[in-house]
């Protein structure tokens, strides 16, 4: 019978010829739509993708196959590693293969890039991203005013007041986050303990001022110039109040 | 990176560019508005709705109209596509002076909209939580954690495409949660985990002949009252987990597929413990892989069923007297046994029993592969035992962890003088 090993040939736009076991093929469902539908026998045409991407996105559908179906002795932490190193390509790749795993309907290849490009936009501003993707703006200064005061509540987000929650992050997790957060507030929960060293790495770059989080959340927060406060009572132990430039 | 020489990105079709948005905080979508005409109004078309608390204890009161006023647009501007998910969740505050979000008004929204997946973690959530949303015919998955508050399931429930029920610490009245369940027939997975159910009356029952994945968390601190029975009638069920003290009674219907159990029980006071926790072992005696987690022998092992299909078996303790026995006595139930997984720490105290000279048969015949995940000093007879007995073992894996380099090499030592009965077998120490 063979229908454990059976191949399924694909053509590329640029001609090239791939033949691939059925299981690593129908991860894309547009495949296994044309495979079960057609003809079995014949070459399926794969119009908008090249012989290059192809290869890249076989190598993915296979790894993830045998990952599966236990074949690849592989734990999930390793998996997820091998599909970050997936992909670490250039911008065209990349784009390319966005491209081609929306045409192809494989969701988790599509997730995993569309994920990659995001976090090339996290965290940014605007001008940053404009940079990264090489964008125009193209709005009046009237219209960037008018986007601006349709979602207000977002912009003065970006640099302005506001307030950071932090709970239960590690120190260098706590400490990336204070150093991105655009904010000037933060809340430190009630049994979050701020590690010195982290504070101060951050002392000459943000001006942050540290409230405490009360246990009742309906009390007004306390601002703390804090030196050493209740140790165990729950309540965070800061060993100085530190202030910087913003 | 390298960067394209052009602006590719934003030809890409708009559908593309909205799940790239999905990735991102709300914020940070709705702040690529201003990235370039072409991106203004893309992030109204997302499918995914998230609202954390970051994003809520970030708006100061200036913006909160400003913020409404964007989540009335977004949920119910009239062409909309329908919504894929609408979670909320670790929203502390939301319902204060200073916030007084109408959630209840944005639930309803997101069902009008056809929504898949809803996601609520938010505290007094069953004060809010709208009839609507227990008639809606879009969704598929629905988490819920109430935080202790009650969810009232009204009379009409009907989930028709439910797949995945996920319940946590939420309270449930009278035979609500029955009602929840007969009423969603398609549903595969459900969970609850630390709910309360008050004025339980004589069982938890459940029947679902689509139900392929059940997980029931019982918090013995939060639930007293164990005088109720468990019936399980899910004849299609693939993946079980339980964890709660043993109760007054178990019916598990013949689960034919069942793949998978996750089973983790204390021993109750009541006298007929022994009985009732057998029948909950008999009634997954199909099962291939079983994990569990005991702390006293609390099964009567002359009662135990045969696990023709278990082929792998994990179990954790406390430790107890004779536990060594137990043990080799459950593995007679385990005839086809390929790999075997302990982790049982020496509890001081503890009486060791004379192994048993007759031999189990998977001993002989199956067992490959042997893991001792926390390798501590007493429990070299049983390893022992294994070496000698294990005729067709090919990996032994020792755990070592906490013990110094000293020690270690005096196992290990101990470890190769031992006898091996099979040849192939290796011993891997970590």
């Amino acid at each position: 019978m063979g229908s454990t090993s059976t191949k399924i040939k694909l053509r590329t736009s640029d001609q090239k010829v791939f033949e691939v076991e059925k299981a690593v093929a129908v991860q894309s469902q547009t495949i296994k739509y044309i495979y079960e539908n057609g003809c079995p026998d014949s070459v399926i045409h794969v119009h908008s993708v090249s012989g290059d991407i192809l290869s890249k996105i076989l190598d993915y559908c296979k790894k993830h196959v045998n990952s599966a179906a236990g074949k690849e002795d592989i734990s999930p932490e390793e998996l997820y590693e091998w599909d970050a190193n997936f992909v670490k390509v250039d911008q065209n790749t990349l784009f390319d293969l966005i491209l081609a795993a929306n045409c192809l309907k494989i969701e988790s290849l599509l997730d995993l890039t569309c994920q990659t490009v995001a976090n090339m936009i996290k965290g940014k501003r605007p001008e940053e991203i404009r940079t990264t993707f090489n964008i125009k703006n193209d709005y009046t200064i009237e219209a960037e005013e008018a986007v601006r005061r349709e979602n207000k509540w977002a912009f003065d987000m970006l640099g302005g007041v506001g307030t950071m929650v932090i709970e239960e992050l590690a120190d260098d997790t706590m400490s990336k986050c204070v150093t991105n957060a655009k904010s000037r507030v933060c809340v430190i929960a009630a049994n979050q303990i701020v590690m010195m060293r982290s504070i101060s790495k951050l002392a000459n770059k943000k001006s942050i001022d540290v409230y405490k989080q009360p246990q009742n959340p309906t009390t007004p927060r306390i601002k703390e110039s804090v030196k050493q406060i209740n140790v165990g009572t729950g309540f965070i132990e800061l060993f100085f109040h530190f202030k910087c430039k913003m | 990176m390298a960067m394209c020489v052009e602006d590719r990105i934003s030809s890409f079709p708009d559908h593309i560019l909205c799940h790239i948005l999905s990735f991102l905080p709300i914020e940070e979508a709705v702040r690529t508005s201003i990235i370039s005409t072409k991106w203004r109004y893309l992030f109204a078309s997302i499918s995914t709705i998230k609202f954390d608390g970051y994003l809520i204890s970030g708006l100061t009161e200036r913006n909160l109209d400003s913020f409404k006023n964007f989540v009335d647009r977004l949920l119910k501007f009239p062409d909309q596509v329908s919504l894929d998910c609408f979670r909320l969740n670790d929203i502390i505050s939301w319902n204060d002076e200073d916030h007084n979000f109408d959630v209840s008004d944005w639930i309803c929204a997101a069902l009008c909209r056809g929504v898949k997946e809803i996601d609520l973690d938010l505290e007094n959530l069953g004060d809010i939580l709208p009839a609507l949303l227990f008639t809606c015919h879009s969704l598929v998955t629905l988490k819920l954690v109430a935080v202790g508050s009650e969810i009232k399931v009204p009379s009409d429930v009907c989930l028709g495409n439910l797949k995945t029920l996920q319940l946590i610490n939420s309270e449930f009245v009278g035979d609500s949660i029955h009602r929840l369940i007969s009423n969603c027939h398609v549903l595969e997975d459900l969970a609850f985990i630390n709910c309360d159910f008050e004025y339980l009356r004589e069982e938890v029952n459940i029947q679902s002949p689509s139900l392929k994945r059940l997980v029931l968390v019982f918090d013995l601190v939060e639930f007293e009252n164990i005088d109720y029975v468990v019936v399980i009638n899910a004849p299609n069920l693939v993946y079980f987990q339980y964890t709660d003290t043993v109760v007054k009674g178990y019916t598990l219907t013949n689960m034919k597929c069942l793949e998978k159990a996750h089973i983790n029980i204390w021993e109750s006071d009541s006298i007929d413990c022994e009985t009732s926790a057998t029948h909950l072992i008999q009634g997954l005696r199909n099962v291939r892989f079983l994990s569990l987690t005991t702390d006293e022998a609390i099964f009567l092992t002359n009662r135990l069923p045969i696990f023709h299909n278990l082929i792998e078996f994990e179990y954790d303790s406390h430790g107890f007297d004779g536990i060594e026995t137990w043990l080799v006595e459950f593995l007679h139930c385990a005839p086809n046994l390929e790999t075997l997984t302990l982790n049982f720490p020496d509890v001081a105290g503890t009486r060791r029993k004379a192994l048993p000279i007759e031999v189990p048969s998977c001993l002989s015949f199956h067992l490959k592969e042997i893991e001792i995940s926390c390798f501590e000093t007493h429990i070299i007879e049983m390893v022992s035992y294994f070496l000698d007995n294990a005729m067709v073992l090919e990996n032994l894996i020792i755990k070592m962890k906490g013990m110094t380099v000293t020690q270690k090499t005096k196992v290990i030592n101990q470890l190769l003088q031992l006898l091996k009965s099979s040849k192939k077998c290796l011993i891997v120490i970590l």
